[in-house]
């Protein structure tokens, strides 16, 4: 065994490849084998692998056996990435000659290798946390586990802030306990906030843990598409198609590309897209999204890395993941909604040395490319978006108490004390963990609600799971990604495409087109969950495009600042050929209105045939925008009947009423108050309505609602219900049910994110006020006006009436301009 | 009947009333039908280990007896599924029902549904059964095209509303001479009936039955 006899393996290792190690990898080994746990960002691309994975490696090649026991876990988010993972890790290990063996376990893997790895457990094992938490509730894991020395977190960005993190949290409290010489490393991309990412992955049991930040800024080479002609009046509703011929170009000229869209039907356009605008590139790209099959996904990762493929056309799908070392340039379509997103697309691309990442931007319409300037000057300034963690989602721990308690005897008390040393559940409060207790094993306090009811088995403070069917049933239904109804597609041999929303293919009837995964397809039948599909032979058709649910991401708020700082115009702000492109269209609003800033507090006034009209500018975000508005109408229509209609976009809000809106400052102001934000937010939103919703993925978490699973489902046949239903049963019968009120935190923190909306509130409070009367709509105004046509009239009538206001409008900026 | 929001139709000349209580008055013959009560569900969950709360058995119960106390009843005839599990109930769930059967005037009739079990002494338990001129079965395929009929199984919900407030409420549905009834159970939900030119709906919206 080479390894053994050599000291220093890692050495040994950069030697055979001729690499110098960077320093954040030496700071890495060595706080590994000085015992720290921690957090590594560094760029992609440098060798992060390599940072983390040789440490617990140079462990075990000190060790004069090779270790038998299992020492390293690799937590990754994504189960396709698994072995890909594997591979990466076992390379050093082969180069060593060492005999130690890397596996995976994910959901993917066939059951005769899971029966394997139920034997015995390889050095180090690549697994998901949803595996993981399934892994942990076997008798025998505490023994297994015992030596492990290592566990990766990677790609904890992604985790945290979501309930998965939280399950990972959790899981890592467990192992601490079982695992006294455990360290726990997580590799993180850029965040705003990566000290905090370090203090939620260890919690309070591992000490304080280091932060190792490389600051090697990799550089980027970022080009913009600016149009030959910009709109004066963005208008999202078309998709900036204009630019295809030129994006062809940049297909044919950079190289192997992924052209990143921000929703899964956009993918389906510019692929058919590109195709019409180049039959020849039809064999060489390809659609990659989340509602794929599979073997399609990874059919298109192949064909992509092998060469095949000149570009694919891609949503979040490919953000993360495979290191792709063959791409050569990344396109951006349409917004890039956060800055660290588009940092992490842009890096997809020119890995390796002497390799510069390629990013190109492909605005769809003109604030966009106002969006591509504040980002490039976001990313310049290294001002990045932060991740909120996650505070006590008590379905996460309802799951996580049952699991813990399967095989085992657990005392209460010891189980609260490892629960309250993760981050998430540091301020559990008594009463959230005695209803917690109760849930899982009485299933709660009013006993009476619960007949008959046990779960858990709880004696003398001490808990115990034994029920075999309902272990079988509960590990079925461990993790917390929730799966909507999703219809599968197939064509008529069985062969599966993957799935589409059920709201979409409803819609579909039998012998209609429509387009999905780049082919046009037919629809022969639909029979329960089950879409049967053939491929169109007619041609010269047009097919539908699935809309997929989701899809209105909101811009983040450090962007959405940036564009303020954008217009108003800061001069210490480079000049960019985006933000030139725009000229017209500013000049516009400059002379019919002012333009806003992130200064003042902007309204215009506007009158159309709709009534009166008030824009405000608040550059808060899409959902935040969406609470602001309903607020203010709520309080506005208070006291007299005439109702008022909001509709929003990232920048602002509209309020429309066919009546008379108030003007004077001081109503505005009351109307704006952060005062009362609570009690009046409740009262104006359906909050009921939006928590059923939300309870859906509670319930899920909290196994009150059983996964579908692929031929089980009949033996489940007693068991299906819905959420909606089930929220409705415990508001009538146990409305304590502290499961209820999670939902209704999640709606307030969640979807209406309460914590931006008092911010944005506070901050319109500071502002003068700054009331402009219109005579027409302004350039910026013109989309939230737009935007509210397609809420309350059909689509091809609001399509009508915005085209004719677009030509009245363009009509006036040519006499304004010529003047 | 009138002002009680109930609809009335007309099937293979037998008039019926469409009650918002999602269920069915029929005058001449002096039959209450209603279909699905799934008496016991969350029992069921509980069994299984999933926490949910009991609390609908008693208030169906209750429901119908609240039927029964304003129209003069003389059958109660389910349309298949009022137990949610051929599985014996536990003990509270059947003293309940022991307890309400005991009380109830009218005579009680239950067409086996899928979830039904085979006996449950004294209810009496069979595959179909008349009502005046109609044939009541538990699932609209087994009900034969040429003549009129009462059918459960479906629990069918129809949308409501426009582009934006769309919401789903459970609904009678007829497809020519064959009626369905919607779920009476309180921990029911159900799945939405496409259109399909043949097919009425009698949505109940807010205790009212409508006709669209």
């Amino acid at each position: 065994m080479g390894g053994k006899d050599s000291i220093d393996p890692i050495a040994s290792l950069f030697a055979k490849r001729d690499w110098k190690p960077h320093q954040f990898q030496r700071d890495t080994w060595q706080a590994y084998a000085q015992g720290h746990s921690g957090l590594l960002h560094a760029p992609t691309g440098l060798g992060k692998t390599l940072a983390v994975w040789m440490g617990p490696v140079a462990e075990a090649f000190l060790e004069n056996d090779e270790p038998k026991t299992c020492r390293v876990l690799w937590l990754t988010p994504l189960r396709a990435l698994a072995q890909n993972t594997v591979d990466s890790l076992s390379a050093p290990l082969v180069e060593l000659g060492s005999g130690l063996e890397v596996g995976s376990r994910t959901g993917d893997t066939s059951a005769y290798r899971r029966a394997k790895l139920r034997d015995k457990l390889p050095f180090a094992l690549v697994t998901t946390p949803e595996s993981l938490s399934l892994m942990l509730t076997y008798e025998d894991s505490r023994q297994k586990f015992s030596d492990l020395r290592c566990i990766v977190i990677d790609e904890w960005h992604e985790l945290m802030g979501s309930k998965r993190g939280v399950q990972t949290e959790l899981c890592l409290a467990r192992l601490r306990r079982w695992a006294p010489k455990l360290r726990i490393w997580g590799v993180s991309a850029t965040l705003g906030n990566l000290r905090e990412a370090r203090d939620v992955l260890l919690g309070t049991g591992s000490g304080r843990g280091v932060l190792i930040d490389c600051d090697e800024r990799r550089p980027i080479e970022v080009t913009t598409m600016v149009p030959v002609s910009v709109d004066r009046f963005p208008w999202g509703g078309h998709l900036g198609l204009g630019m295809i011929k030129r994006v062809v170009e940049a297909l044919r000229n950079g190289g192997s590309t992924l052209v990143f869209t921000n929703t899964r039907s956009q993918t389906e356009i510019w692929h058919q897209a590109l195709l019409d605008e180049d039959p020849s590139l039809q064999e060489k790209i390809a659609v990659h999204h989340g509602s794929l099959a599979r073997e399609d996904r990874l059919e298109t990762e192949r064909r992509l890395m092998n060469g095949e493929l000149l570009a694919v056309v891609c949503t979040s799908s490919l953000d993360l993941g495979l290191d792709f070392s063959c791409i050569d340039q990344v396109i951006q379509v349409g917004s890039p909604k956060g800055v660290a997103r588009l940092l992490q697309r842009a890096g997809r691309s020119g890995h390796g040395p002497e390799r510069v990442p390629r990013l190109c931007c492909v605005p769809t319409n003109a604030l966009e490319l106002l969006e591509f300037a504040a980002a490039r000057d976001a990313i310049e300034a290294g001002e990045i978006e932060s991740r909120r963690p996650l505070s006590r989602p008590l379905d996460v721990l309802v799951q996580h108490v049952t699991s813990c308690t399967i095989g085992e005897k657990i005392a209460e008390d010891d189980l609260l004390q490892e629960v309250r040393s993760t981050h998430a559940f540091r301020s559990l409060t008594a009463t959230e963990w005695a209803w917690v207790v109760d849930f899982v094993s009485e299933g709660g306090t009013a006993l009476k609600a619960y007949p008959q009811y046990r779960k858990v088995l709880r004696k003398d403070g001490i808990l115990h799971f034994v029920d075999k069917r309902m272990i079988q049933l509960h590990r079925m239904n461990i993790g917390t990604i929730a799966s909507d109804v999703a219809i599968s597609l197939r064509m008529a041999n069985g062969r599966s495409l993957g799935t589409v929303e059920e709201g979409f293919i409803r819609k579909i009837k039998s012998g209609q087109a429509f387009y999905f995964s780049g082919r046009l397809l037919e629809l022969v039948r639909l029979h329960q969950l089950v879409a049967t599909v053939k491929p169109c032979g007619k041609t010269k058709i047009r097919g539908d495009i699935p809309v997929w649910s989701g899809g209105k991401m909101p811009l983040s708020t450090e962007l959405a600042h940036a564009v303020a700082r954008r217009l108003e115009g800061e001069s210490s702000l480079p000049s960019r050929p985006e933000a030139n492109a725009v000229g017209e269209l500013l000049e516009l609003q400059r002379r019919w209105s002012e333009i806003p800033t992130g200064k003042v507090l902007q309204v215009e006034h506007a009158r159309s045939r709709q009534g009166e009209h008030l824009f405000f500018y608040t550059f808060a975000g899409r959902s935040v925008n969406e609470g602001l508005g309903a607020l203010m109408a709520h309080r506005l229509s208070e006291g007299n009947s005439q109702s008022i209609q909001v509709s929003q976009n990232d920048y602002g809000f509209c309020l429309t009423s066919c009546g008379i809106l108030p003007m004077e400052e001081q109503s505005l102001r009351r109307a704006a108050s952060s005062e009362n934000l609570l009690p009046d937010l409740l009262s104006c939103l359906n909050t009921h309505e939006l928590a059923r919703a939300t309870f859906r993925e509670v319930a899920r978490v909290a196994g009150l609602i059983q996964q579908m699973q692929p031929g089980k489902r009949r033996g489940m046949k007693n068991l299906q219900t819905s959420s909606g239903l089930l929220f409705e049963v415990f508001e009538r019968y146990d409305s304590g049910n502290l499961l209820l009120e999670q939902a209704r935190r999640e709606v307030l923190e969640g979807s209406l994110e309460l914590a931006r909306l008092r911010d944005a509130l506070q901050s319109m409070e500071s502002k003068p006020l700054r009331l402009i009367e219109m005579d027409r709509l302004s350039p910026l105004a013109f989309p939230l006006w737009a935007e509210r046509l397609n809420f309350v009239i059909s689509s091809e009538d609001a399509a009508t009436m915005i085209a004719e206001m677009l030509k009245n409008l363009e009509k006036e900026a040519e006499q304004t301009l010529a003047t | 009947m009138k002002g009680d929001g109930s609809h009335p139709i007309e099937i293979s000349d037998e008039e019926l009333l469409l009650l918002p209580e999602r269920a069915l008055w029929s005058p001449r013959q002096e039959a209450l039908v209603l279909a699905d009560v799934h008496f016991g569900k969350s029992a069921t969950f509980r069994a299984h280990g999933i926490p949910v709360p009991e609390g609908e058995s008693q208030e169906d119960l209750e429901r119908i007896n609240q039927l029964l106390a304003r129209f003069p009843a003389r059958r109660l005839v389910i349309a298949g599924d009022f137990f949610h599990s051929a599985v014996p109930l536990i003990p509270s769930l059947d003293m309940l029902l022991r307890d309400w059967l005991a009380g109830l005037r009218a005579e009680l009739i239950l067409v086996r549904g899928n979830h039904d079990p085979a006996h449950f002494q004294p209810i009496c338990i069979t595959q179909s059964v008349m009502v005046g001129g109609l044939l009541v079965v538990h699932d609209p395929v087994a009900a034969p095209p040429d003549r009129g009929c009462i059918t459960g199984h479906l629990h069918p919900l129809c949308r409501i509303g426009n582009a934006g407030r769309k919401s789903r409420v459970p609904c009678f549905v007829q497809s020519e001479s064959c009626l369905t009834l919607p779920a009476f159970g309180t921990f029911t939900s159900g799945s939405v009936i496409q259109p399909d030119g043949k097919t009425s709906f009698f949505p109940v919206v807010a205790d009212h039955v409508y006709a669209i």
